[in-house]
């Protein structure tokens, strides 16, 4: 883990890896401090191995770098990711209030839809009394049809009446009775088609306030309300089109905004995990560093094993010393440029990284 | 002065931002919709500056911004929305935001709001 590794790397603003780089610098105080300042002649052993710890030091330090390097990187990505992530949750709570708005603006058009569907159920029980009204109106109808054919036979009769007055009074010179007669029954028409006339004109006036009556009062009312209650219904189709067609544009608007911010997520963190590998990379400088410590130690305990007896030829022992460095170097190219290592040429001082 | 797209599927604000922006010299191309937008967006290089409407029908501007940011990821882009009966302006603007504008400018707008808005967008470019 990076707080493992540095301690100090977590907190944005703080001197990120300050403990290792002190033991850094406690190791090359020590280092330091061996080197000769007395006039006894130095022996070959110990210029070998202050070379190699020379070498090794290059190495702690640029591990020490790579990772102040990456560490800070780290904290970077992290903030940027933080950023990104503090934009979509501020959306995220723009796009909820949003739909929250839908949502009430879907429950008010739903109880509107609702007093339109109980204001359609009353319409059957409407259409049958309008058709109720007009079978009585057609009644009405009828019953003039009726006084009409009342008013024909008594206009036929009256016709044969005139015919057979025109008859008598040919003969009334003989008989003026059959004139009396004839007299009587024409009155009798002449009653029969003023009553009939009378209840005509009263039919006619029922009929006429029938008809009013259709076009006034409860009965206009409440083809103005049906009218209103269509008009109402029609506007509220337009609404629930136009909140469908907005609906359907806000999750669509949301998922490209999501995505759009998930894929900038997506990039930050593979960055984030790219970087992160400097940890393998720090791991494979002190692996090498490893051996080349315990090599050290065992020429040096060797040397010392041997000065200690007394014995002052230590040119093996400087050879070996010598080669420690060389092998190191040769360990570092190989792994900073393998196939130039390979080749026997020198390392080149690309940065090797291996991935997880 | 710089080539600015301008898409909007109202003809009559469309027409009058062009107005607007024309007289301040812009050189100015006007699409009534997302893909015609692309289009234009595809065959001429010399466009600088997108300015989009976000509440549209078919390609919604959101949509539009994040096709020409993968086309032309430095681009400033102002977008513009007025909201409507359901889609608030607020909401529309967030999600132009999200989706990578480098500025938002609620409607209605006059001249001076737009100016402000093409400063603010032109000053990353001129950065």
């Amino acid at each position: 883990m990076l707080t493992a590794t540095t301690g100090s790397v977590a907190m944005p603003g703080s001197r990120p890896l300050q403990p290792l780089a002190r033991a850094v610098a406690r190791i090359k105080g020590w280092v330091g401090a061996r080197e000769p300042t007395s006039p006894v002649p130095e022996c070959l052993a110990v210029v070998g191995m202050r070379e190699l710890d020379a070498q090794l030091m290059e190495q702690l330090n640029r591990a020490v770098g790579l990772s102040e390097q990456s560490a800070l990187q780290l904290i970077e990505s992290i903030g940027g990711l933080r950023g990104l992530s503090a934009r979509l949750v501020s959306y995220l709570e723009t796009a909820h209030q949003q739909s929250e708005q839908m949502q009430s603006g879907i429950e008010k058009n739903s109880r509107v839809v609702g007093e339109l569907a109980a204001f359609v159920q009353t319409l059957p029980q409407q259409i049958a009394e309008e058709r109720s009204h007009f079978q009585q109106l057609v009644g009405e109808v009828k019953g003039l049809g009726e006084m009409t054919d009342t008013i024909r036979g008594i206009a036929r009769q009256t016709e044969i009446l005139a015919i057979n007055a025109a008859i008598e009074a040919a003969r009334a010179g003989e008989a003026g009775r059959g004139f009396s007669v004839l007299a009587g029954e024409v009155r009798q028409l002449a009653a029969r088609s003023n009553a009939s006339a009378l209840k005509i004109n009263q039919d006619i006036d029922r009929l006429v306030k029938t008809v009013e009556s259709s076009h006034s009062g409860e009965y206009a009312a409440r083809i103005r309300h049906n009218e209103s209650e269509a008009e109402r219904l029609g506007s509220l189709t337009r609404e629930l089109d136009e909140s469908y067609v907005d609906m359907r544009q806000f999750y669509a608007m949301l998922m490209s905004a999501v995505t759009q911010n998930n894929t900038e997520l997506d990039q930050g963190l593979g960055l984030l995990l790219d970087t992160a590998q400097y940890q393998d990379v720090f791991k494979q400088i002190v692996d090498r560093v490893e051996p080349a410590m315990a090599s050290r130690s065992a020429v040096l305990a060797e040397l010392i094993g041997q000065l200690r007896l007394g014995q002052r030829d230590t040119a093996e022992l400087d050879a070996r010393a010598a080669a420690l460095a060389t092998e190191y170097l040769a360990l570092e190219a190989a792994h900073r440029d393998p196939d130039a290592a390979a080749d026997g040429a020198p390392g080149s001082p690309a940065q090797r990284i291996e991935l997880f | 002065m710089a080539h600015i797209l301008l898409v909007d599927d109202d003809d009559l604000l469309r027409d009058t931002v062009q107005q607007l922006l024309e007289i301040d010299e812009y050189r100015v191309s006007a699409a009534a919709h997302g893909v015609q937008a692309l289009d234009l967006l595809q065959q001429d290089s010399s466009i600088g500056l997108l300015i989009t409407d976000i509440l549209m029908p078919g390609m919604h501007g959101a949509q539009l911004i994040v096709e020409a940011r993968h086309l032309r990821p430095l681009l400033p882009i102002i977008a513009i929305s007025g909201g409507r009966r359901v889609l608030s302006a607020r909401f529309s603007l967030a999600t132009a935001d999200l989706a990578g504008a480098t500025c938002q400018l609620p409607k209605p707008f006059g001249q001076h709001e737009l100016r402000a808005a093409l400063r603010q967008a032109l000053a990353g470019v001129a950065a």
